[in-house]
């Protein structure tokens, strides 16, 4: 049974703010990140009616911000550089607490892309593993190892900037 | 995800949620499907009916439009994002073999208002094109290699995407890396990205669309640099550009 299709105020509103923190951790600056979201809804406006499976909005929203990030955007050398290692860090939760919010997305900023997108959207809490997988286009597993070295990464960059 | 899902993800995930996206960009995103509705109706509709219905969206998106944006955006900051954006390695939707490429893609691509090509800026070997997509409003950009790895990029907005569009006279502003002259023609307000040193009323629009420029308007955008600028050998004397 397919859901039924959302309006495009009802799809505004559940997604606009998890789209905007995805594009955030992806582009420069907030400009850039709005730019992002339009795109996607702009593309969902003129598209949107054409996807079969209404269910599958969200990844679609998703998928779209990415791609059109990807094909925006050159890897220039923010997404390279040396990478923190891998070794697992020994993060406790008061240290994260003393982080603000801002400080977590530049965190996550420094983080090499592939570690990056998934990390963002498995705390955004409102995607599956198998949406991730999706919307990455990778497989599933490849979407765990990921997320498993992008959380060492990330508690490593935390918890130096705690240092 | 609950089980991979530690105190410290959950604290991490809910500062991540602590971060708020700008107050007026649902408002944008929001407009966005009566613009659609509005393309897509002139686009498909039968003539009679795309006249009514898109009188009547037309009217509607004019509200909208009116009630969210009353003041279109500023000349300067569309400027200084696309000469970022320029500055940065982007895609193209098409890359052109010849000039002809070209107009036909801008024209296909800009169904509302004829495009007019300067002809001294198409005469420069093309790169291709692309889409742009700047808060919220549509635009497109074609791109010219000038040779020496230089490159020229005119993008095109409608006009009513800002608040003060430049007029039919060639406005001339600084713009990082990057020279910008801006005019605006049959409802189309043209922005001509030349690398910084060029003086792109010289090389591309002593004569514009077959026409030649009168007086060049000051611009409004703050600038540094004071490059001279001469009349172009056979076309009409063009005043030398305020920099303000």
């Amino acid at each position: 049974m397919s859901a039924a299709r959302p309006d495009f105020q009802q799809l505004v509103d559940a997604h606009y703010q998890s789209l905007y923190r995805f594009a955030l951790s992806l582009a420069r600056n907030e400009s850039d990140a709005c730019d992002l979201v339009q795109q996607t809804f702009s593309q969902w406006a003129r598209k949107g009616s054409q996807l079969r499976d209404p269910s599958l909005a969200k990844t679609w929203l998703f998928t779209t911000l990415r791609r059109e990030f990807l094909a925006t955007v050159r890897k220039s050398a923010r997404y390279s550089g040396e990478p923190p290692g891998d070794d697992d860090a020994a993060l406790e939760p008061h240290q994260a607490e003393s982080i603000d919010a801002a400080e977590v997305m530049e965190c996550l900023r420094k983080l090499p892309l592939e570690y990056r997108e998934p990390l963002v959207l498995f705390y955004l809490q409102d995607v599956s593993y198998s949406e991730i997988a999706a919307i990455l286009e990778v497989p599933i597993g490849t979407v765990m190892s990921r997320l498993s070295r992008g959380k060492a990464r990330l508690r490593n960059l935390i918890s130096d900037k705690n240092v | 995800m609950s089980e991979n899902f530690d105190k410290t993800d959950a604290l991490l995930a809910r500062k991540l949620a602590e971060i708020a996206p700008p107050g007026d960009l649902r408002a944008r995103l929001l407009s966005l499907e009566q613009r659609a509705k509005v393309v897509g109706e002139a686009r498909h509709a039968n003539w009679w009916a795309r006249g009514i219905s898109a009188a009547a969206a037309l009217i509607v998106a004019g509200f909208v439009a009116f009630s969210i944006w009353p003041h279109g955006e500023p000349m300067s900051a569309a400027t200084a994002e696309l000469s970022e954006f320029l500055s940065s390695r982007f895609s193209l939707e098409m890359k052109a073999e010849n000039s002809d490429h070209v107009r036909e893609w801008l024209a296909a691509n800009n169904p509302e208002h004829p495009v007019d090509l300067p002809a001294a800026l198409a005469a420069n070997n093309p790169i291709g094109c692309r889409e742009l997509m700047w808060r919220g409003h549509r635009g497109t950009l074609a791109c010219f290699s000038l040779g020496n790895g230089k490159e020229a990029h005119l993008a095109m907005f409608p006009d009513d995407t800002f608040a003060n569009p430049p007029g039919s006279t060639p406005k001339v502003a600084s713009a990082g890396k990057w020279t910008r002259a801006a005019w605006s023609r049959n409802g189309m307000t043209y922005m001509l990205f030349v690398p910084a040193g060029m003086d792109p009323v010289k090389e591309f629009l002593s004569v514009l669309g077959g026409q030649r420029t009168g007086k060049i308007a000051s611009s409004s955008l703050r600038s540094t640099a004071r490059p001279a600028v001469n009349a172009s050998a056979g076309a009409a004397r063009i005043a030398s550009p305020v920099w303000t």
